[in-house]
């Protein structure tokens, strides 16, 4: 019986040595350790061994199953060694190698739908003569707070709202960041937007995110009015829509604009009528506005009495879950093809 | 927070007024309402004041027969099974066609009696608590016949303000302060409050106030012949429709007051207060304080406390303390009226995790004045619910010098300007006054507005202030849109954005890649299973989750972890993004370049290194379409985790290495389990698009014939065909138009050590035919060429 249980081994031993994939070493793993493998059918024989010996030889089989076991996870690793290597050997790769022929055409792929509503948005205000600006998403206290008349003090500088940096830094928690860099490069009067990415210490839902899109828009000039300011949306708005908006401010309090508005549009849906979307009030809160406060004309080098502006902060997520009638925020920054995939066109 | 317009009514006439309509404008002109609720409908017809009469057993029944008088509806016989009903009660009968919900009141026969009507309990009037037992005995009721609506507060519209419109408003708090925005909105007068009250000086206590800037203002007041009891049924109705529940007629009256006129008060009982005395004092280190809700607290020196002679006896501003809180057998009663700085409140409410209703008021920073008054409006109140109770100390009041009053200058036609409105300087003032602005006009055309002190603590400071409070009142909806007139400029389309659209139009519409987004955030286990640690990064303090504990330095692993999440659903997979990496700077703003990096990755067909030459032809078209020079490509050079060993290339601009390309390593396609060969890339698109535009250039089109020579060239294995056709192209630029690969061979033929590689060359001169002397004379230079540059030489 041993000299069997020794002659298994041997024979396990050789027969691993001459394996050259994963689907041999497979077969000889059941060859020798599945349930009607070599080393069961020995295991039939211990009935004959005497009682005595029972014991040693039970000890044994062990051992060969352990040290077939261990050969058959040795040689795996080396296949898959033996694999890769060979998958990292190519003497012949020359990264300047022309491809001969004609280019394969690909079909067309997706550009984000935050991309295509963004490029859009862009479009229609350059058209009416915006600049188009870019500030950056790691930030300084100073700019995402203190520029923008957020004391000290307000809640929104807590680590329940805002991501901060180890060095004191932290994560713009809003494109608004960029009004005073822009008074500050572009000078009056101008009018300008900058769309970018904005970050909030939020937990995760389909309705939340802690990554998200906005869209600043500000104007300076000698003479802004609410009446201006009433207008200018409603011509964005109708724009951004592609049809007529029915809009409406409500007093909104944020730091930085005073007076402060929240801006409700007619709800799309329904026409103001009243349905699930707007929760039958008719009306869907839209984005935050209002007039500059002089505090941040001040921090942008500006003289209030002299200059004065609006501002808007438009929400492209929200903006483009609209638009699609996207259920879940996740999806937007999720990479999952089936979601993206669906935005091409041509 | 809910309003009743039933408790509005106490401060402001409503008559006639029609509700929805007020809401809607109150969202417009003052803060956001979330909803507007009518309750009590049901209560409204059919249910009346009773008088019990008559109580009978009926043998072998739990219920009694009862006669009650309901004045005009008669004297009623009415079977009732609560056991509370007795003699002489007054009580609330729901009469035949009473509606409760679902269940309408009929005259019935039970046990045998015909029952007419039906003596109701809180909970079948929804008005109170739900566990009360039995029905709901009247200790204040008018003449039976009475309809019940018109006795007491039941039918009711609530309005639902969103607290966040809230935060920048502290007078708002409160039932008055909301009026005063109803009455400017209508019109209509404030009723002024009666606050009478005859101090005495029989049982003083002292005061001491340490921090007067964490405590600006500290009153109390004491009285003596309180008992508690449960409040008559107006308050517990009021209270009730607001959210809050009735306790007792002490407990309910100090915060009646609370939401009347917005400051909260405390009530000690007077036994607990040791040595007569208060101490507002900051919180030892590690002292210990347990708060009447029972909850031990460790609080400390941010933490301001109120004290008696021996120990904290409340939380100041947050939650009164368990050891002198009001009791059932409470006689003599302390009522603290006080204001604390809203920084101070915030940080222990937040650091404790205790919002109070009392924490989230003062956390606006109420007006100090108000003190005075919510102190007086709870002793006539008390005075009132417990006749015997009497006033035994002076009104005990330490405060801070008051502020002085703001004055704003303000030029009517600012306003006018600002708003775009022509409102006249008669309406504006008649809305700051209707506001409870004190206006006056020193000159012609500018008013000087004194600010009500309400408004003062942090709401109004500047003339803007004025204008928005005008505006609001006016009504933006009566503002007529009016186009801003501005100067023509150039619009500046950003350089930055254009070309990152440029890129993004080529790889999707030509290159075929799908644009994705993903977090700026490194995700550690994606890091791991790639093996990436990368250098510095920028790192967060407050990490949405410890796998996110840093900022991405490369868009490379995310890409790799949406090839693993797509593997299985996709054959073909060919995605980039474009976007912002982080690198930590020494004393200055991180650097944050955008960069951009896709990945192409299909089933692997041949073995060969398809995937990566996708992806740099790729990167050749996108130049073109960007108007940059092409990127150099150098084999070799690549230090990711990632990469393969050597389908690997560098990317460079000139000597600038700005980017690197590579098949991923088979052993990390292994770990992610990816079904394809993939490839991918990464570039600084910034430091592309600061490189020299490379716009188009025209050339007059080719008046003489091309000539076509193919050349195949023999060089060592090592020898990248690109320098081989540089080297072609170099022999005679004037003359060679185009050189064009065709195809590589090693074997039979070939000797060892070296590949022959087909070329096919165009000839051509723009000024000239080029004749067949000056083509032996190109082919010749470019043999040379080829020997000198790169050792080629003819293959036989």
């Amino acid at each position: 019986m041993l000299d069997q249980l020794d002659a298994v081994l041997d024979e396990a031993r050789a027969a691993l040595a001459g394996v050259a994939d994963e689907a041999q070493l497979r077969d000889q793993e059941v060859h020798f350790l599945g349930k009607k493998g070599a080393l069961t059918a020995l295991m039939k024989g211990m009935r004959n061994v005497a009682p005595a010996d029972r014991p040693l030889v039970g000890q044994r089989v062990n051992e060969v199953r352990a040290e077939i076991t261990s050969a058959i996870e040795a040689r795996r690793s080396e296949l898959e060694a033996a694999r890769i290597a060979a998958l990292c050997d190519d003497p012949d790769f020359d990264a300047t190698l022309p491809l001969a022929g004609p280019p394969r055409t690909r079909s067309v792929g997706a550009l984000h739908p935050l991309t295509q509503v963004t490029r859009h948005i862009e479009d229609v205000f350059r058209a009416m003569g915006f600049h188009l600006l870019d500030y950056p998403e790691v930030e300084t206290e100073f700019q995402n707070f203190d520029s923008l008349n957020i004391p000290a003090t307000h809640p929104a500088r807590d680590m329940q709202d805002t991501f901060w940096l180890k060095n004191g830094n932290l994560l713009r928690t809003h494109t608004s960041t960029g009004q005073v860099r822009a008074m500050r490069e572009l000078g009056p009067p101008f009018r300008a937007i900058f769309p970018g990415r904005v970050f909030r210490y939020e937990a995760v839902d389909a309705s939340h995110e802690h990554t998200f899109h906005q869209c600043e828009g500000l104007m300076v000039d000698r003479h802004v009015s609410v009446a201006n300011l009433i207008h200018s949306m409603k011509t964005l708005l109708s724009n951004i829509f592609e049809r007529d908006v029915t809009v409406r401010l409500r007093p909104g309090y944020f730091p930085f604009v005073e007076p402060g508005f929240e801006l409700d549009i007619q709800c799309q849906v329904c026409g103001g009528k009243g349905c699930a979307v707007c929760k039958q009030s008719g009306w869907v809160e839209l984005l935050p506005c209002g007039l500059v406060h002089p505090n941040v004309l001040r921090h942008g080098g500006l003289d209030p009495d002299e200059w004065e502006g609006w501002a808007f902060g438009l929400g492209l997520s929200r903006l483009v879950m609209m638009k699609y009638q996207i259920e879940d925020i996740r999806h937007l920054l999720g990479g999952d093809l089936r979601f993206l995939s669906q935005f091409r066109q041509g | 927070m809910y309003i009743s317009t039933n408790w509005l009514g106490r401060h402001v006439d409503l008559t006639g007024v029609d509700l929805d309509a007020l809401a809607k404008r109150f969202t417009l002109a003052v803060a956001e309402l979330e909803g507007v609720h009518h309750v009590g409908a049901e209560l409204d017809e059919h249910v009346v004041v009773g008088h019990v009469l008559e109580v009978h057993a009926i043998e072998g029944k739990h219920v009694r027969v009862t006669q009650v008088d309901t004045g005009a509806h008669g004297v009623r016989t009415i079977i009732c099974g609560a056991p509370n009903v007795a003699v002489g009660q007054d009580v609330v009968v729901a009469l035949p066609g009473a509606r409760f919900g679902d269940f309408e009141i009929a005259v019935a026969t039970v046990a045998g009696v015909e029952s007419h009507g039906m003596i109701a309990s809180e909970k079948e009037l929804g008005i109170g608590d739900e566990h009360a037992a039995g029905i709901l005995v009247l200790t204040d009721a008018p003449a039976p016949g009475t309809r019940f609506s018109e006795a007491y507060p039941v039918v009711d519209t609530l309005f639902e303000v969103d607290n966040k419109s809230l935060t920048h408003r502290p007078d708002l708090w409160g039932h008055r302060g909301i009026a005063r925005e109803v009455a400017a909105l209508l019109g209509r007068e404030l009723k002024a409050q009666d606050l009478d009250i005859t101090y005495t000086d029989d049982r003083p206590l002292t005061i001491r106030v340490d921090d007067l800037a964490a405590c600006p203002r500290y009153s109390a007041v004491c009285l003596d012949g309180v008992h508690t009891a449960p409040s008559p049924l107006w308050l517990r109705l009021l209270l009730q429709r607001v959210g809050t529940r009735a306790i007792n007629n002490l407990v309910d009256a100090t915060n009646f007051v609370m939401l009347d006129l917005g400051n909260p008060l405390h009530a000690f009982d007077r036994r607990q207060i040791a040595g007569d005395a208060i101490v507002v004092r900051r919180a030892a280190a590690g002292e210990r304080f347990t708060t009447l809700d029972g909850a031990e607290h460790e609080v400390g020196p941010d933490d301001l406390l109120i004290a008696d002679a021996e120990r904290g006896v409340a939380l100041a501003g947050v939650m009164g303390g368990e050891n002198s809180e009001i009791k059932d057998d409470t006689t003599a009663m302390v009522l603290e009226a006080a204001n604390f700085d809203a920084a101070t409140i915030r940080v222990t409410a937040q650091r404790l995790g205790i919002r109070t209703e009392s924490s989230a008021r003062f956390e606006k920073s109420l007006d100090p004045h108000l003190v005075g008054d919510a102190s007086r409006a709870f002793c006539r109140l008390v005075l009132d619910l417990c006749p015997e109770a009497r006033v035994t100390s002076a009104f005990m009041d330490v405060a801070a010098p008051y502020a002085e009053p703001t004055h704003i200058r303000l030029p009517v036609s600012l306003v006018e300007r600002r708003l775009g409105a022509a409102l006249g300087a008669a309406r504006i003032r008649e809305i700051l006054t209707g506001l409870a602005f004190a206006v006056s006009e020193p000159e012609p055309g500018i008013f000087d507005v004194v600010v009500p002190s309400w408004r003062a603590t942090k709401d109004i400071g500047i003339k803007e202030d004025l204008i928005e409070e005008v505006g609001r009142i006016h009504g933006y909806d009566n503002i007529t849109p009016e186009p801003p007139q501005v100067k023509l400029i150039r619009p500046d389309a950003n350089a930055r954005k254009r070309f990152e659209h440029a890129a993004r139009a080529y790889l999707t519409q030509s290159a075929g890649l799908d644009e994705l987004q993903t977090y700026s955030f490194d995700f550690e286990p994606l890091l791991s299973r790639i093996g990436y640690a990368p250098e510095a990064r920028l790192e967060l303090a407050n990490p949405i989750s410890a796998e996110m504990p840093a900022m991405r330095r490369s868009l490379v692993p995310a890409l790799l972890g949406a090839a693993e999440k797509n593997t299985r659903g996709f054959d073909e997979l060919r995605f980039f993004e474009i976007g912002r990496v982080f690198h930590p700077r020494e004393g200055e703003l991180a650097a944050q370049p955008v960069m951009l990096g896709g990945l192409v990755a299909a089933l692997d067909g041949d073995g060969t290194a398809a995937t990566f030459f996708e992806l740099r032809d790729a990167l050749a078209g996108l130049a073109k379409a960007i108007d940059r020079a092409p990127l150099t490509v150098r084999g070799g050079g690549v230090s990711w985790p990632w990469a393969h060993p050597v389908r690997q290339a560098t990317l460079s601009l000139g000597d600038t290495v700005i980017g690197h390309i590579a098949e991923v390593h088979p052993a990390v396609a292994t770990k992610l389990e990816l079904r394809q060969q993939a490839a991918i890339f990464e570039l600084d698109l910034d430091a592309w698009r600061q490189s020299a535009p490379t716009p188009p250039s025209y050339r007059p089109l080719p008046r003489f014939p091309s000539v076509f020579r193919d050349f195949a060239v023999l060089v060592g294995r090592d020898v990248p065909a690109g320098d081989v056709q540089a080297a072609i192209a170099a022999a005679s630029p004037d003359r060679i138009a185009d050189v064009a690969f065709q195809s590589i061979y090693t074997g039979a033929g070939v000797p060892e050590g070296e590949k022959s590689l087909a070329w096919s060359v165009t000839l051509r001169h723009p000024e000239r035919t080029l004749a067949e002397p000056e083509v032996r004379e190109v082919e010749a230079a470019v043999w040379a060429s080829l020997a000198e540059r790169v050792g080629g030489r003819p293959r036989a």
